[in-house]
């Protein structure tokens, strides 16, 4: 059924970040938001796990809306949800198996034998098999981004959220993690949401893309919709991107 | 000024409610045990040396000062055992020694939970269908105030064999006049200092977590947390000691 966002306002310490914020995701679809930084983009997909409250709006989450739900009933939404997070988001203080499975134990009922089954074929697919022991803090950017979206892929999510998966990567590495969301989402029709002020990677993965600005969507259309915009702000965006 | 009242209590609130939620956890019985039992011996292996060494050195000052002042007024050290007995196990074992907590183990987690906080992996445990206070807060809570009474008792002890090296070495005080002094001290003397070390647990624990998880900023943020915990932690002890002693001595325990 989707994501409905509808209307949705936030303000940190008196300033409005969102400012009546409409967005719907699609199953299945690729959905990328770009914008510049400061624009709100993590302060949306915070709102969209419940880790915020709106100030006004609502989120509707497969015809549930979340800002109604007491803290049990959003767990069961939350557990939808995978995300990627920018800094990835390790625990420090377990290991790489650990990480992957940590999901699996608070979320599901699976015995040790299927979780370390279920462990090695989420690694695998992010191409980090082999590497269970080691320690987050052996880990390099490029590894523990991989591993922070093994984990977040272990509980089979229906929807993945990814936060500018790209961001410190060298070129290399950022295109294998584009790869990886393209294949991901052929894989398991996972629905997934981008948020990325990284333009190569936003035409590279999107099916749709959405333009964050001054707290609302500007914009939102295929990827040939929006490399064809009239908005000067989007095109002053792309452009920049180019640049850079 | 309006601005500063409402955000001191705004955080008055929020550290009430997060209070609130790691109690009814904990009475719900909603209890990781492994990290419960993680970090009972991060804190108590951690602190067990500091508050023995705290202990000893201050029961032999005690000692040293209590018998030279009764030796200047009446040519005789007198009342060491006692003065140190009565001192470590209702007032110095429990304070010191969770003052010593704070600075180590209180300090070490706030900065552990502010750097979790702020490298967003307290917003990765949502996702992971964990309540943040079930994983971090409740295990920390139920570990301070199972080990500090302990810290407590080895603090006291080490207290009151610090005061009897001095008291037989320095002071020529026979080791039975000493013993007897300290056999004067009744249940009730230690079920007061205990009392109080849960109250100072229950402090420690809960300003460190709370500081922790409301870390912003980075580095930094993470510096500041721990140090404002810390302080925090630290004034509250001293604070409530005295009203804590002040109920207690009304109620005639201790």
């Amino acid at each position: 059924m989707g994501i409905e966002i509808r209307g949705l306002k936030k303000s940190f310490n008196g300033k409005e970040v969102l400012k009546g914020l409409n967005l719907d995701i699609h199953d299945g679809e690729v959905l990328t938001v770009i914008g510049g930084s400061g624009q709100g983009k993590s302060v949306l997909f915070k709102h969209v796990l419940g880790i915020f409250k709106p100030d006004g709006g609502s989120i509707v989450i497969d015809g549930v809306d979340i800002s109604k739900l007491n803290e049990a009933e959003l767990l069961k939404i939350q557990s939808k949800f995978g995300m990627l997070f920018q800094s990835s988001a390790l625990f420090d203080s377990l290991n790489v198996y650990e990480n992957v499975a940590f999901g699996l134990r608070h979320l599901t009922s699976m015995n040790e034998i299927a979780i370390k089954r279920r462990v090695t074929e989420v690694l695998a697919m992010v191409s980090m098999q082999g590497n269970e022991l080691l320690s987050v803090s052996s880990l390099s950017g490029g590894m523990k981004k991989r591993v922070a979206l093994a984990r977040a892929l272990a509980t089979s999510p229906k929807y993945l959220l990814y936060d500018e998966p790209t961001t410190g990567l060298d070129p290399l590495l950022a295109e294998s993690i584009n790869d990886l969301i393209l294949d991901l989402n052929k894989q398991t029709k996972i629905s997934s949401v981008v948020v990325t002020h990284d333009m190569h990677s936003a035409f590279k993965v999107s099916h749709r893309i959405a333009f964050l600005h001054d707290g609302l969507i500007q914009e939102i259309g295929t990827v040939d919709e929006i490399k064809n915009t009239k908005l000067e702000s989007l095109r002053n965006f792309i452009n920049a991107g180019d640049i850079a | 000024m309006n601005k500063y009242l409402e955000k001191t209590f705004g955080e008055i609130g929020d550290a009430t409610e997060l209070f609130y939620k790691t109690l009814h956890a904990i009475i719900r019985g909603h209890i990781n045990w492994k990290n419960t039992i993680d970090q009972m011996l991060f804190i108590g292996v951690n602190s067990v040396f500091l508050a023995i060494l705290c202990g000893f050195f201050t029961g032999m000052v005690l000692a040293l000062q209590t018998g030279e002042t009764f030796r200047s007024v009446f040519n005789e050290p007198l009342y060491v055992g006692l003065a140190v007995g009565y001192s470590m196990v209702l007032e110095l074992g429990p304070v010191l020694t969770s003052i010593v907590v704070t600075g180590r183990a209180g300090a070490a987690m706030t900065a552990e939970i502010g750097t979790m906080k702020v490298t967003e992996q307290i917003d990765a445990l949502y996702t992971l269908g964990t309540e943040p206070v079930e994983y971090i807060c409740v295990p920390r809570f139920i570990a301070f105030m199972a080990v500090l009474p302990f810290l407590v008792v080895f603090s006291n002890c080490a207290g009151i064999f610090g005061g009897l090296i001095v008291g037989l070495y320095k002071l020529s005080i026979p080791f039975s006049k000493y013993w007897e002094e300290i056999k004067q001290m009744g249940l009730s003397d230690l079920f007061h200092g205990l009392l109080k070390t849960l109250v100072f647990a229950l402090i420690i624990a809960w300003i460190s977590c709370y500081n922790g998880l409301v870390t912003e900023g980075g580095a930094e943020g993470v510096g500041k947390a721990t140090t404002r915990a810390v302080v925090t932690a630290m004034v509250l002890i001293l604070t409530t000691d005295f009203f804590m002693s002040s109920l207690l001595i009304s109620m005639g325990i201790g």
